[in-house]
Order: C-alpha cells, then structure tokens, then sequence
C-alpha cells in the first residue's frame, strides 16, 4: 500500500515558514536590497544574517513569536527576528516537531522539514499569475509591517 | 494596494530584471559584461523572445496561429516554422512520458501550453548566456532555471512552495532542496494551487482533469523536461513516483526527481529525492 510509504505535512506546521516565504517574494521584487541581492537570510541557526544590507531604508528590527500552532505530531511555535532589514533568525525552539512519528520512510518528512530553515534564492511553486505575484508581495509588505 | 515589480536592476555588472508575459511574472538574474544601459536592451530582447511566443501559441489570443489552428481554420504547415517544431517535441515528450504528458486536449486539439512556457523560457535564457552573461538565474512563474557557474551558495538552493497560492495566508516554503554539485539545473512545480484544475488525465475517459495530487515538484537537467514531467506526474497522480523511479533506473543520464503532495498533505518522492534537501545552514 502506498500508505505504508506517505507521510503527513500538515498546513498548520507548514505555516512556520510563510513568513520567510513572503520576505523572499519582498526581497526580490520590492527592490529592498540596493546591492541587487536576489537572496534573503532566513536562518534557522541562529547566526548572523549571512547578507548585511546596505539600504539606508530597511525596516525597523524586530522580533515576533508565532502562535502555538498544534498540528499531528505536536506543537509548533516560532521566534522569528528581524535585523538591519533582513530575517536574521527563526527560533525553532518552542516547537516539538518531530514526536511521536513512526513511519516505514522516517527521512523523507524530516529531511523536509529540517530543510525549511536554509537560506535560499529562488522559490518554485505553480505557476504565479501576474496578479497573485502582485498580491502576494503586497501580503509580504503588510506582514512586516 | 499592491506595489509594482521593480522592473530593472544593475549595479557593478549584477542585473535583476522581470517581464510581465503570458499572464505571469518571468525575472532573470546574473552577470553582465556589458554597460547599464546594453545590459537592459539585451534584457528586453530576451524579453522580446518571451513575447513573441506568446504571439504565436496563446489560445487566449483570438487570432494567434495556434488560435486559428484550433478552430480549424489554418494547419501547421502553414504556421510559423516554431509551430511544428513545438509540435515534434510534444509527440517526442509524450512517448518519453508514456503519454502521461499530452498536448491534445480533451476537444483533441493542440494545446502546447504545458510546455511552450518553458520553452520561449529557454530560449530566452539561452539568448542571454550568448551574450556573454554569466551566473543567470530566472524564474520563469515559479519554473526555475540555474547556470552552471554559480558561486553563491544560496544561489544554488530553491525553495519549494506548499501546495497554496502565494496569496493564501498559508502561504509559506515546504522544503529548500540544493542542486550544487547535482546534474540538476531546472525546478519545475505543478498543482491547482494557482489556477485550479488545469491539467487534463490524457487516459481518463474524456481525458477529464487530473485532480488526484495537490502538487507535483520535479527536478531535471532542463526546464523543459522539468516542466513535462511535472504536468505528467500531475496527470498520473500517486503511481507516478514509482513511474519515475522505474524511468530512472532505465535512463540514469535522463533521470529526474520528484516530489509529490498528495490531497491530504502527505509527501512522496522518488529513490534519491532525500539527497536534494538542503542542510541545516553552517557558516557561510
């Protein structure tokens, strides 16, 4: 049975990251970055943003926890901080991701998971209208207040 | 209110410049060796390439030649030489794809969209690479295409969207999976998230839409074979990771992987997929 083989994301633990997913959308069409960076700094380490941006107009640091998010496995709750402009550190540490999971291909989920908190450049998804790219940076920029 | 995409950027040689085109949002990244102002007029041109497809293969434009090809009212000797070039790599991706990529519709007529997108997208990219620009990225609507010289090394590293819209208040990363040092260079995601049920099952009866995966994301060594078959496994739904491994395993120079959501969340992927995530940041 392809069951045995399946493993749950839920929505709700997905959401962890959707402010870094709205950052990204910000960063590379705002024009945030006068340096031309295509990149952001979501970090789930803890370290120093990787990028030191050279705006003299970046946002106001700060920092915002998530709410309690319950999902199947457990609870997540996210720390999330904002410095010179830029994600500087998302801070797992409320959250109990991965208990209570038994499954036949333990990785798959968890490799995902752990994955979510890496910097990156690019963002694949199904094909954006014009008019959800235009709304999702608007989200991104409302977000961040 | 929504604030416009920046249009065009350039500063020591990086540019970052985006083309509104067949009803998304294409931006191209990388190094130029040319001027501020030759870089952009060969961005346009790229631009231009993107368009010009559009001309030719939209079915929203009444009076496009593939328009008037599906009504019948012209045939593909006599459209533009791209036509039946689109046309051979359709039927050559449907026998590779074991006909789970299709570009007859359910009315049987052609409809290359599945793969035209990309393709002008390639063409583009290819445009600019020949004019001596280095380090491309570009995100042609969420398809994504790498250059071989990368040197940055997020550069390297594509973020997969949840099977939502980007507009969704869900909207967020599902993975970070990392192609330096892979065979990899394209990211293609399919789904209904943006746009609703869009792909046909070419053998359901009345090729009816595929509605048995939330979304499908594959990586391949070309944007078009990334694009194909993420609109393949789409149609094919969750027997299409064993598809692909089986494919793999006769054609490893070929091979591809993929990722798939199902409806209620959970994940597949094929054998290997595991190695493309991304790992925990380090020090840079």
């Amino acid at each position: 049975m392809l069951r045995k083989t399946r493993h749950r994301i839920s929505n709700s633990f997905l959401a962890i990251a959707a402010l870094a997913g709205g950052l990204v959308l910000t960063q590379h069409f705002a024009g945030g970055s006068s340096s031309g960076s295509f990149s952001t700094t979501p970090s789930g380490n803890g370290s120093s943003p990787s990028t030191v941006p050279t705006t003299s107009n970046a946002k106001p640091d700060k920092t915002v926890t998530s709410d309690a998010v319950p999902y199947q496995f457990g609870v997540v709750q996210l720390t999330v901080t904002r410095t010179a402009g830029k994600i500087a550190k998302i801070d797992y540490g409320n959250s109990s991701a991965t208990n209570g999971r038994a499954s036949a291909f333990p990785y798959l989920v968890q490799y995902a998971l752990k994955s979510q908190g890496s910097n990156f450049s690019n963002l694949s998804g199904a094909t954006y209208t014009t008019d959800a790219f235009k709304q999702a940076l608007s989200s991104a920029i409302t977000k961040l207040g | 209110m929504t604030d416009a995409p920046i249009r065009y950027t350039f500063q020591n040689g990086h540019f970052l410049y985006s083309e509104n085109c067949m009803g998304t949002v294409f931006v191209f990244s990388g190094q130029s060796p040319l001027n501020e102002a030759d870089t952009q007029h060969r961005l346009e041109q790229a631009g231009d390439i993107l368009h010009e497809a559009d001309r030719t293969f939209s079915l929203y434009k009444e009076n496009s030649p593939l328009s008037r090809l599906a009504r019948g009212e012209t045939s593909v000797a006599e459209c533009p030489p791209v036509v039946s070039e689109v046309w051979d790599a359709c039927e050559e991706w449907e026998k590779i794809t074991d006909g789970w990529f299709s570009a007859f519709t359910p009315q049987n007529t052609f409809d290359p969209s599945g793969l035209v997108k990309t393709w002008a997208a390639q063409e583009a990219y290819d445009f600019l690479a020949a004019q001596g620009f280095t380090q491309i990225l570009m995100n042609a609507g969420g398809d994504i295409l790498l250059d071989d010289d990368l040197t940055k090394r997020d550069d390297w590293r594509v973020a997969l969207h949840k099977p939502v819209s980007i507009t969704s208040p869900e909207a967020g990363v599902l993975a970070v999976i990392d192609l330096k040092n892979t065979p990899f260079r394209a990211v293609c995601t399919s789904g209904s998230a943006e746009r609703g049920l869009h792909i046909w099952d070419p053998k359901a009866p009345e090729k009816a839409a595929a509605n048995s995966l939330a979304q499908v994301t594959v990586v391949a060594r070309t944007l078009v074979q990334a694009d194909v078959w993420a609109t393949a496994c789409f149609a094919h739904g969750p027997r299409a990771v064993q598809q692909v491994n089986a494919y793999n395993a006769a054609h490893p120079d070929d091979s591809i992987q993929v990722v798939v959501v199902y409806l209620d969340g959970d994940l597949n992927a094929t054998e290997g997929f595991i190695e493309l995530f991304a790992k925990p940041d380090s020090a840079d």
